[in-house]
């Protein structure tokens, strides 16, 4: 949803004198002249008419009274300087200024997005974490993100999730429905308690739609940017794959579009900090920029051809410096959670969850080392 | 909501001025809200992640608490009363990132707390490793 604030970057430095943008210009730098000296009626005419020239960003007078009109580039300045002319306004009478347009405030990763999609910021009890995708399943219209996104990783407690925070929208648009047990034995370490994605499932609110969709940021990938212009259509999911190469893409609301190489697929994975340890992941670097940020957690992770996404997992963690994050594939998603169905939009029915295939014999705590 | 400023905390860290080799060295590194309001931290981590780097007093670095770990992405919103303090503890067992005990002498401590942004950092407090 976007507000109606307007950005304020009318005569900022970014703003050029037009007539120095163009080298080959034929005038030379008009001095200020006042608009009370060209005749307040006709300068205002002339700006009426100017300003329903296409690309236009802004017209009126400075602060020394100067006609100034804002164009987004030279190529507008001459159709300005044609009305100008026609209104009998010299060149000395008004000056020309390239600036940005201005848009309506900018819809972020971390702003109000109905229908909801992959990517974007949402809150439950004092954490921030990622919604990674939207899923048709079983237990009714859904959408996934970290088991520790969770109150209680590891068990089902119903934490409601807002998006993007319970101050901005009190009303929940989901509730956890499904986050399977952990357990001990098998291939999991002595000591540890193991599964082999960090998934959990949230139940939508009837009433909320969600797309097939990844929130896509503006400048492009590793530019940091959080601005949201589109999204990825997700038109394909990877149902069997445990081992990736090349290079994967990301969406999270702290870092943005990100993306990095595959350095180690299916090993097995320690939480700092934690007795959990997550079978089967696989790690994705980039040693050039931060590809990773607390709040990424529950990002989806694709692969794309830069307009549609090939769902491949869920973030779940970094390296300190944000230069390495994991995530678990998608087909351990599905393992654990049951037949998802992410390419499709559709709107939540509040369901009749039973919650899913989990069947672990304990629980994370914390940095007990213990299970319980 | 904006990250406190770090010009609203006091982040100090403390060790043991010295210790016997092979001993641990236990670490406790506070964060101390000095404004005469609430302040909101944006931290990393389900439970709170912070590093502690050892140096030698040349700058070279001998151990760090995050070294090769992974953490969990999640950001925790964490509220501080005036007056009140985060206190985050952690022991370094002397041994040397590579795995090895580290040599007698003089090191600096310092800790830093992971947040959606920079991370914050407590001023150095020295350590002398040596015999009783």
């Amino acid at each position: 949803m976007k507000s109606m604030a307007l950005s304020v970057r009318l005569l900022t430095a970014a703003t050029v004198l037009v007539l120095a943008a163009c080298q080959d210009a034929p005038q030379p730098l008009a001095p200020e002249v006042s608009a009370a000296s060209v005749g307040a009626d006709r300068a205002s005419d002339a700006l009426r008419e100017v300003m329903a020239l296409d690309r236009t960003v802004f017209g009126g007078q400075d602060a020394a009274g100067q006609l100034v009109i804002g164009v987004e580039n030279a190529g507008v300045a001459s159709g300005v300087r044609n009305v100008m002319e026609r209104f009998g306004i010299a060149p000395s009478g008004y000056r020309i200024e390239i600036t940005e347009p201005i848009h309506f405030a900018t819809e972020t990763l971390r702003t109000v997005h109905r229908p909801t999609r992959g990517g974007i910021q949402i809150h439950f009890s004092n954490y921030l974490c990622t919604l990674g995708f939207n899923v048709d399943h079983a237990g009714g219209r859904s959408f996934i993100t970290n088991s520790h996104c969770t109150a209680q990783q590891g068990s089902i407690d119903g934490v409601a999730y807002y998006q993007p925070t319970s101050s901005t929208d009190p009303n929940p648009i989901a509730h956890e429905a499904d986050d399977p047990a952990y357990f001990k034995g098998g291939e999991c370490s002595r000591g540890k308690v193991c599964r082999y994605s960090d998934a959990a499932r949230a139940l939508y609110q009837t009433g909320i739609d969600s797309n097939a969709e990844i929130a896509k940021t503006t400048k492009g990938v590793n530019s940091g940017d959080l601005a949201v212009n589109g999204a990825f259509e997700v038109t394909s999911q990877d149902n069997s794959s445990t081992t990736f190469s090349g290079t994967v893409n990301k969406v999270g609301r702290t870092t943005g579009w990100t993306a990095g190489n595959v350095t180690d697929s299916c090993v097995t994975v320690n939480v700092s900090g934690s007795n959990i340890q997550l079978l089967c992941q696989t790690l994705v670097e980039n040693a050039s920029t931060q590809i990773v940020g607390s709040g990424d957690s529950g990002s989806p992770v694709f692969t794309t051809d830069g307009t549609n996404a090939n769902l491949i997992g869920i973030l779940w963690g970094g390296n300190s410096s944000g230069t390495l994050f994991v995530f678990s594939p998608f087909k351990a998603i599905q393992d654990e959670l049951g037949t998802l169905n992410a390419l499709t939009d559709g709107t939540g029915t509040g369901g009749s969850d039973g919650g899913g295939d989990g069947g672990g014999d304990c629980t994370p705590r914390g940095n007990s080392g213990n299970c319980h | 909501m904006p990250s406190a400023p770090s010009d609203s905390l006091r982040l100090r860290v403390d060790v043991p001025d010295r210790v016997a080799p092979g001993d641990p060295v236990p670490i406790t590194f506070r964060v101390h809200n000095v404004t005469d309001r609430t302040l909101t931290l944006y931290l990393m981590g389900r439970d709170i992640a912070f590093d502690v780097v050892v140096e030698r007093t040349d700058g070279a670095t001998v151990w760090r608490r995050l070294e090769g770990e992974v953490v969990q992405a999640i950001l925790r919103l964490e509220s501080l009363t005036p007056g009140e303090a985060l206190v985050l503890e952690a022991t370094w067992d002397q041994q040397s990132g590579a795995g090895s005990p580290v040599a007698p002498g003089e090191y600096r401590v310092r800790a830093e707390l992971l947040t959606e942004g920079d991370p914050l950092l407590s001023p150095a407090a020295p350590l002398r490793i040596a015999p009783r």
